[in-house]
């Protein structure tokens, strides 16, 4: 084909997504670059893929990064010409930013576009049009404060992002700094990554930084990002979560890396009220009301002090409720912390209008080379159905059919024989049906976690589980979440629900720490061949592969469970 | 002349009148207006005030209408003639002869064909005609004449005379060798190729010049700016430019693939898959099936479904017939019931084999050395060059054969040759057709559905140009037999034999499927299979095993569990789809994906469906009865419910059951 060179990467196709070839001698610098303008969708193991998006384009423009400069990477490492529809797109999507602003002068708070056409644009526009307020001149308007942050999601949703440079109220001051020794002694500093996310973010102070979102592969260390963020604001924070046990978590790092005292930082969930200078809420608790048509009187906690800094963690998983109450608090400094941009709701640009553009992000693979988080090898484990569950089985629902075939009793072979393949390293056994769990736990004396097991009980285990008392855990859907089990290196998953991506990569974020020695971590599924357990496994293979960790496939029989015409012991 | 015996100085003067118009006036005026008839104002529209202020039309009192400027009336009828005349759009003896129709008189026509058998103009003299007017001959014998006498040979009686003085007859010659050189030229023109020349002089050339067509007047497609040139093609064999023998050039986007051989395959997959149902009316396939049909053929590229017209429609079309013609589908049920096209045994046979012994079974088929089949049409579909047999006899295909084999064997492996230049030089010196012709005066060929005679060297060099190319568009390419290619930096197509055409020529007892070297695919653990170079070979080898997501390059195919039973409902075996997979992916195959493979073809199953006669019993000992009595004509399937063994009971039974006290109701 005309203008074909063989030794680049990238090919760039006409739906905006980018093929890259991880074997090509140019690739890590073709990705370096993709990085700040192209979101990674999927990265299995010789060609990865990105897309271009309005977003993504807008997030680079953020960055100061322009079209000409995207356009003339892309031609720099295409393997062909790049489709002319494509470089009039992305010229179309980057013009589209900064062509809005909002600042803040004597008037109060102004949007101000380029030209008078954009502006009469934005008048007509029925999402803007009633959030505006007087037009002080044929290219500038009004803005009230309270709706700051509704006017840059409705710019959004007409697709001219507004530059966001009105500046944030500083909050109350907040003196503290991060340890160089933390409280168990260790020593104690931020990593070369962590320090330039925390750079991006503040932006040296000026109005360009201080709202955004930091992506981290699970493992990398984003709370540490975030108290990072915190050190050089000095201010109030807020910090919402996603359970109990991650606020504790929060807590327990706060006390252990930072000179905050333990009066200084305090809990608000269903368990405690505690507002104090650091306060760090579930977001449970936030979006929680009497009834369908209630108010949710515990939003009143961002109104409580004079937040200087408001930290959502894993903000992909932000609810609706908290959106609502984030656009009216756009003078303060926001972090958006979290693994992965993609919402099941497909929010993303609220989180860009409303949080702020990716600040920074550093690819999972980057961090695994560098030995910051562990390989993860994933295996499959397959085992036959036994005799007497077959044609229970073939009768029943399709909802039954999940439950009998992830409940296979030959399972506690498997989960037998993969401890004993891993001797001495501390593991996770996670399930999604409690009887089952109790069931495998019980003959192997292990403690289990579930929903009801009380919040001081989840403490003492975890505990246990870090200081290496307990060697394996069982645990059900409540480990999904923000729990920071720094010392697991094996997972066995048991059953899972239906294969929700979100659930793969939360659950293998939990052991991706990095680890002395060989710094592998393992990821174990057991399901019943050729059942609908072992379909929906398809899909979470898919997505792992997509993710870019190794898959293997092994027959139970191999890994020495019974087959299947034996009884079950 | 009927319209173009005028005054070309005035119209050469109204032309620029003409010139005033912009181009979407210009076309209104040539297409809409006729001569003497008025215009409503409403028609002229936005036209109105161009055409007016041009001075070729004038208002009427009233306003309410105009009409073409009595002093501009010939100037319309001439440019509208112009506009008529096809013969520099589609130069064929059918442009010709309504252009000769359209501009000469009947007496004018046979002074140029001579009086035909019965005295009067007759269809082989009229054919005549066009092989002597379009052949370098006449323009050069015209260019030879030292005198005004040339015209005396080809006028009509009592014709005043065209080349009324040796000023005029040189002022044509100079104007005809001047276009010989340069190509057609602008009207406006033409007073500066004759230059010092009296009005009235050039005006004579050029009445003379049209007279005797040896230049033909045309509206260029763009502008409608009025033209004049030699008849198409003239110019090059009058200035004595032959052809010579191509040479070896460097190329670049080399592309060789039998994908007629890959679309029979896609189509024939398909049927296995579920047979594809036919409208009753024309026994076609469905559109909806044809576009499912498309989807699953490998990709070619644009530059060669532009320059050999093989886009997917027609390629579904050419790979249905030959299935058919191969006797590999059969259609199946009746017109509005269950009417379908369902691979035959043949068909099955067919597929099983490896691509080599595919492509060797068509082209044996083609070559004649194997059975030809039942089929209707088949000889046409299946011979080597169908354009022959549909051109003249079978006595004079098979004559004509061995040229076109020889020519294309000709073609080195391994260099690459400019196609127009080979076209060119195998018309010029291995001509067939020429050949016939130089034997037989009177020699016809059957073209466009009319039978023609009286063939000029021209157009038997043009004819047998046609044939080649379409020998190679309809068989060699799609049969893999040449590789077809771009000259390095211009736009030339050019070609090199492969082995496989070496075998179809029948140079070669043997041939190899030649590798695609510059594939680059990808399996990844996720699925897909990656294409980072373009090969339209593999990527139809792999459409029988994945579902296809993409063309060209990037993510083509991602391997599924249903591509997987579909590919073995095509007779698939998963160590031939895993010898496919190794042979064209670069890095292998992952683990994860050889092990959802092995499952997937482990759990595909084939089930019969059949009728079967069942008797219900009303008790088990009924049935035990009735079992008795049948012996093996009957099988258990439950306590009371045989099944028969035979299509029905024969009455012996009956009476036999009878006589047991069973009674059988149906």
């Amino acid at each position: 084909m005309p203008g074909f060179r063989s030794d680049n990467p990238l090919i760039v196709q006409g739906d905006h997504t980018i093929l890259a070839e991880v074997a090509s001698p140019r690739y890590e610098d073709a990705r370096d670059q993709l990085a700040r303008f192209a979101e990674l969708i999927k990265a299995p193991e010789h060609v990865h893929t990105y897309r271009v998006t309005p977003l993504s384009i807008w997030n680079a423009c953020a960055a100061g990064v322009g079209a000409a400069e995207i356009i003339g990477a892309l031609q720099e490492f295409s393997k062909y010409a790049i489709p002319e529809h494509v470089s009039v797109e992305i010229r179309d999507f980057a013009s589209r930013y900064g062509r809005l602003r909002l600042v803040r002068d004597e008037r109060g708070l102004v949007l101000s576009a380029n030209d008078v056409p954009l502006a009469e644009q934005v008048a007509r526009a029925k999402q803007t049009a009633p959030l505006l307020g007087t037009r002080l001149s044929p290219r500038e308007f009004l803005i009230s404060p309270a709706a700051r942050g509704d006017i840059k999601q409705a710019l959004v949703k007409i697709g001219f992002p507004a530059e966001d440079l009105a500046g944030y109220t500083s909050g109350e001051a907040l003196a503290f700094s991060l340890r160089d020794q933390t409280l168990a002694g260790l020593p104690f500093k931020l990593r070369a990554y962590q320090q330039s996310a925390a750079a991006a973010f503040h932006a040296s102070g000026s109005d360009r930084g201080g709202s955004g979102v930091i992506t981290l592969p699970c493992g990398a260390g984003k709370t540490i990002v975030g108290m990072a963020c915190m050190s050089v604001l000095q201010c109030s924070t807020l910090i919402l979560t996603t359970s109990v046990t991650a606020v504790r978590q929060w807590m327990r790092e706060l006390l252990d890396k930072t000179s905050l005292r333990e009066d200084e930082i305090g809990e608000y969930s269903g368990l405690a009220k505690d507002v104090r200078a650091v306060t760090i809420a579930t977001y449970q608790i936030m979006s929680w009301r009497a009834g369908k048509d209630g108010d949710f009187p515990h939003l009143a906690l961002f109104n409580e002090r004079n937040w200087g800094f408001i930290v959502y963690d894993e903000v992909h998983l932000l609810p609706a409720p908290i959106f609502r109450v984030t656009a009216s608090l756009q003078a303060r400094r926001r972090l958006g912390l979290t693994a992965t941009l993609v919402r099941e709701d497909g929010r993303e640009d609220d989180v860009f209008a409303l949080i702020g553009p990716r600040k920074a992000d550093v690819p999972w693979k980057v961090l695994e080379n560098q030995g910051w988080i562990a390989t993860a090898q994933c295996t499959e484990v397959r085992l036959p159905m036994p005799e007497e569950l077959k044609m229970p089985y073939a009768v029943a629902e399709a909802r039954d059919k999940f439950r009998i075939a992830s409940e296979n009793p030959l399972k506690i072979h498997a989960v037998r024989a993969i401890l004993d393949r891993h001797p001495g390293e501390p593991a996770l056994l996670i399930g999604m049906y409690l009887d089952q769990l109790e069931a495998l736990a019980k003959p192997l004396g292990l403690p289990v976690i579930t929903g009801s097991t009380p919040q001081r009980k989840r403490d003492e285990l975890f505990t246990d589980f870090r200081e290496g008392r307990i060697r394996v855990l069982a645990v059900s859907k409540v480990a999904n979440f923000a729990i920071d089990l720094p010392e697991a290196s094996l997972a066995i998953q048991v059953s899972g629900t239906f294969g929700s991506r979100q659930e793969e990569a939360q659950r293998l974020g939990r052991i991706l720490r990095p680890k002395a020695g060989l710094n592998q971590a393992h990821f174990y599924s057991i399901v019943s061949r050729d059942t609908v357990e072992q379909d929906f496994a398809l899909k979470r293979q898919l997505f792992l592969c997509e993710q870019g960790y190794a898959y293997s496939i092994l027959d139970g029989e191999a890994l020495g469970a019974p087959a299947a015409h034996s009884a079950l012991q | 002349m009927k319209l173009f015996d005028i005054d070309w100085h005035g119209f050469l003067a109204k032309l620029e009148l003409f010139h005033k118009l912009p181009v979407d006036a210009r076309r209104f005026f040539v297409e809409q207006v006729k001569p003497s008839t008025p215009v409503s104002k409403g028609v002229l529209a936005q036209f109105r005030e161009p055409l007016i202020a041009s001075g070729l039309m004038v208002m009427s009192p009233t306003g309410s209408h105009a009409n073409v400027h009595p002093e501009c009336r010939d100037f319309s009828r001439v440019i509208r003639a112009m506009a008529r005349s096809r013969v520099y759009a589609s130069p064929s003896r059918d442009t010709f002869h309504f252009y000769l129709n359209d501009n000469l008189t009947t007496p004018e026509i046979t002074a140029l064909s001579g009086p035909g058998a019965w005295g009067r103009l007759d269809h082989h003299e009229l054919q005549r005609v066009y092989a002597s007017v379009c052949s370098k001959a006449w323009p050069k014998g015209f260019l030879d004449a030292q005198s005004t006498g040339w015209e005396l040979d080809h006028a009509s009686a009592g014709e005043p005379h065209y080349l009324s003085g040796t000023a005029v007859l040189r002022a044509a010659q100079r104007l005809v060798q001047a276009i010989a050189e340069s190509g057609p030229v602008m009207f406006s023109r033409i007073p500066e190729i004759l230059p010092d020349t009296a009005p009235e002089t050039i005006s004579g050339a050029i009445r003379a010049t049209l007279r005797y067509l040896l230049l033909f007047p045309f509206l260029r497609h763009d502008d409608l700016e009025p033209m004049i040139g030699l008849w198409p093609g003239l110019a090059e064999k009058l200035l004595n430019k032959a052809p010579a023998q191509p040479q070896p050039v460097a190329v670049g986007e080399p592309f060789h693939a039998p994908f007629l051989m890959e679309d029979m395959v896609a189509i024939l997959s398909a049927c296995a898959v579920e047979p594809i149902r036919l409208r009753g009316n024309d026994m076609r396939i469905f559109e909806a099936a044809r576009q499912g049909l498309e989807e699953s053929l490998g990709t070619l590229p644009e530059w060669i479904e532009a320059s050999f017209n093989c886009g997917p429609q027609a390629r579904i079309e050419f790979a249905l017939f030959f299935l058919g013609a191969f006797v590999y589908v059969k259609r199946a049920g009746r017109p509005g019931a269950d009417f379908r096209l369902e691979p035959t045994r043949e068909g099955a046979e067919w597929l099983a084999m490896r691509p080599k012994e595919r492509l060797r079974a068509l082209i044996d088929g083609l070559r004649g050395s194997r059975k030809k089949a039942e089929a209707l049409f088949a000889d046409e579909v299946m011979s080597l060059a169908p354009d022959l047999s549909a051109m003249t006899s079978r006595a004079d295909s098979a004559k004509l054969l061995p040229f076109i084999l020889e020519g294309f064997a000709s073609v080195p492996g391994d260099k690459y040759l400019r196609l127009a230049d080979f076209l060119a030089w195998q018309s010029k010196t291995n001509n067939g057709l020429a050949a016939l012709v130089k034997k037989d005066r009177y020699f016809s060929i059957r073209l466009n559905w009319q039978h023609v005679s009286g063939l000029s060297e021209e157009e038997t060099e043009s004819i047998w140009g046609q044939a080649l190319f379409n020998f190679l568009r309809g068989r060699l390419l799609p049969l893999g037999a040449v590789t077809v290619a771009v000259e390095a930096g211009q736009k030339a197509i050019c070609l090199a034999l492969t082995d496989a055409g070496r075998y179809l020529l029948g140079t070669a007892q043997d041939f190899d499927i030649a590798g695609d070297p510059a594939a680059h695919v990808l399996i990844q653990p996720n699925f897909d299979v990656v294409f980072l170079t373009p090969s339209a070979r593999v990527e139809a080898s792999l459409a029988r095993i994945g579902e296809r997501k993409g063309r060209h390059v990037g993510t083509l195919f991602r391997i599924t569990k249903n591509s997987i039973f579909a590919a073995a409902a095509a007779s698939l075996t998963r160590d031939g789809v895993l010898e496919t997979l190794r042979e064209h992916c670069a890095a292998g195959i992952p683990p994860n994906v050889e092990a959802e493979i092995n499952g997937w073809f482990a759990r595909y199953r084939q089930v019969n469906v059949q009728p079967a006669t069942l008797i219900h019993c009303p008790d088990a000992e009924t049935a035990a009865r009735v079992l008795a009595t049948l012996g093996k004509k009957a099988a258990r399937l439950t306590d009371t419910v045989l099944e028969l063994r035979e299509s029905k009971i024969q009455s012996a039974v009956t009476k036999k059951l009878r006589e047991a006290g069973i009674f059988i109701r149906t």
